[in-house]
């Protein structure tokens, strides 16, 4: 063993050097797709406990603004789409939590897709973990559930005792669904992923879509919500048009 | 010299390597080492069970962690209130003789706690069904201010400190990880595997056993009169009634409706499994019977008619004094003593 050792040691480092040169030698790698989540008020980024108005002359702050993204689906001008399979919960507050990485070996952006919220089936299967983790105080302990999106602030016009209004909008299934689809074409037809190099997608998500939308939603009118129902799925209506894509840049 | 230092040093390095290698390997197979399979049994006559352990591989140390979770008090946030506070075996794990069950800072909890048994065959937990997965079911009384006043984020920080947690955490799921999935699951292997299926009711229809003359004439009382809701072998169908209960203005209890908002669903609960029902009073959502013979006396006479009160019982559910006597003697037979004393569910002191 001693005297082979030193023959081993040589052999195996030999190998290292050579595995190491054919990673550097070229196939095209593929492209990232990099779609980051922006809070917005009136076009500009959602500043947390900065004072804003709604449609309605309402003055509002907020504290918290989270929501799920899944099954996200990155389609080409061909029609060839690659779709994620992972649950992203984006907080607004938390640049970490923003931005989402996928490889979609396609090699250009036409139009992104995803569920806002997560799919019913996920609902009902159980204990999960990661971004559906119930820790995360996204799910409802008492009428089981994901709570797809949450926005909270403080406003003069809530009528609770502490002017907070929260909405937890969540529902998976029947007339209330809150689950939205939410699609997104590339402005100009397409975007190229540029090969070995970053697609950035800036998404950003308008607060005030919340309050007027489809539905006129005033603070004065109702403070919170928090079961899956009709109010609920009104607050969904509404969100489900908050997206729009900022920017679409090689990084 | 030079070439001797040179091959020293290599050697060095190599066994050096070698040794971590193999106490890695050694960590590896603890947690690799192989778990003992526990079986989940059917009784004989029973239908499939809704769950059914494909993502929760059942085991006897998952078993035993979720056991040790289920009886300890950390789980709450003063440590007084385990699950095994208020779902006591000796009640069929329900709470011995409590309308309502104690919970944090003297607080009580607003529904009666039900019985603990058979759990893997339910759709929905809860009177109200607002739990469609025995996996989230902890999840609410950990949470809530009134029972156990915690938070997961806690619970899991306390568990992360303890070395037997850590230990079983990690022969149980292959690594060191602790997160609130894997505590879920365990309790899940805990809590499924409570079955009651051994009954004097039960070793007749097994044929071990005969009725007596008057357990015979109650069980065809029953047959008779309760079977459309209390179905055998589970002595529940598992649906959701208003059995025409006066609504207790304290409360204003809804039911149903709270989860799923249809005025359809006002004032109804959960028909509960009648399986032991000797040790689970008192009896209703809010534990307002304090006897069978006062449920029966409900259902004879006092029923209150509203728009959502159950075909069933409408007109009320005629049973005379001899028969709501032989139908008691026949609910006795339904307390299965094996389950209420087996030392596999027993708090381990």
């Amino acid at each position: 063993m001693c005297r082979k050792l030193p023959g081993l040691l040589i052999a195996f480092f030999a190998l290292l050097l050579v595995s190491c040169q054919k990673e550097l030698d070229g196939d095209i790698i593929p492209g990232t797709v990099k779609i980051r989540f922006e809070g917005i008020v009136d076009g500009a980024q959602l500043r947390m406990n900065s004072p804003y108005r709604n449609a309605f002359n309402e003055d509002f702050t907020v504290t918290t603004f989270k929501f799920y993204v899944s099954n996200l689906t990155v389609t080409d001008r061909s029609g060839n789409s690659y779709r994620d399979a992972g649950y992203y919960l984006i907080d607004a507050a938390d640049a970490g939590t923003r931005e989402i990485n996928l490889i979609p070996e396609i090699p250009d952006v036409a139009s992104i897709s995803f569920l806002l919220g997560v799919d019913s089936i996920r609902n009902v299967s159980g204990a999960q973990t990661g971004a559906l983790d119930p820790a995360n105080g996204m799910f409802w302990t008492w009428n089981s559930g994901y709570i797809m999106a949450k926005l909270e602030g403080v406003s003069s016009f809530a009528t609770t005792p502490n002017g907070e209004f929260t909405y937890h909008v969540g529902g998976f299934g029947g007339t209330n669904n809150a689950l939205k689809t939410i699609r997104l074409d590339i402005a100009g037809d397409t975007a190229l992923i540029p090969n070995d190099g970053t697609l950035m997608v800036v998404i950003g998500a308008e607060v005030q879509r919340w309050f007027k939308g489809t539905n006129d939603l005033r603070i004065g009118a109702n403070a919170f919500v928090h079961s899956p129902g009709e109010l609920a799925r009104r607050y969904a209506d509404n969100y489900a048009t908050m997206f729009s894509i900022q920017s679409v840049n090689p990084e | 010299m030079k070439k001797l230092y040179f091959f020293s040093t290599l050697l060095v390095a190599a066994l050096a390597g070698l040794v971590i290698l193999d106490a890695c390997n050694k960590k590896d197979a603890q947690a690799a080492a192989p778990l003992t399979p526990l079986q989940f049994r059917v009784p004989q006559g029973f239908p499939a069970p809704t769950y059914n352990f494909e993502n929760n591989s059942l085991t006897q140390e998952g078993f035993d962690l979720g056991k040790k979770l289920f009886y300890d008090g950390r789980l709450s946030q003063d440590g007084n209130f385990p699950c095994g506070s208020c779902h006591q075996q000796f009640a069929a794990f329900a709470t011995f003789d409590h309308p309502f069950s104690h919970g944090f800072d003297n607080q009580f909890t607003t529904r009666n706690a039900p019985g603990l048994f058979n759990m893997a065959w339910l759709k929905e937990m809860h009177w109200d069904g607002g739990i469609n997965h025995i996996e989230v079911q902890p999840l609410a009384p950990i949470t809530a201010p009134n029972e156990m006043a915690e938070t997961i984020d806690n619970v899991i920080a306390k568990l992360r400190e303890d070395e037997d947690y850590k230990n079983r955490f990690r022969r149980v799921f292959g690594d060191e990880e602790i997160n609130s999935q894997r505590m879920l699951k365990a309790l899940a292997q805990f809590v499924a595997m409570l079955v009651s299926a051994d009954s004097k009711y039960d070793r007749v229809r097994r044929g071990e056993q005969s009725f007596s003359a008057i357990e015979q004439e109650g069980y065809g009382v029953f047959q008779q009169k309760c079977v459309s809701c209390h179905t055998e072998p589970l002595f529940t169908d598992n649906s959701f009634r208003n059995t025409g209960l006066p609504v207790n203005p304290r409360l204003n209890d809804v039911g149903r409706m709270a989860i799923t908002n249809n005025p359809a669903d006002s004032l109804r609960f959960k028909v509960p499994s009648l399986r032991n029902v000797y040790l689970t009073f008192p009896y209703g959502h809010d534990g307002r019977f304090f006897s069978i013979g006062g449920v029966i006396d409900h259902y004879r006479s006092n029923v209150v008619n509203g728009p959502t009160t159950d075909p069933l019982v409408r007109n009320g559910i005629p049973v005379s004094d001899d028969e709501k006597y032989a139908l008691l003697q026949f609910l006795r037979t339904l307390t299965d003593s094996t389950f209420l004393t087996d030392p596999r569910f027993a708090e381990v002191r």
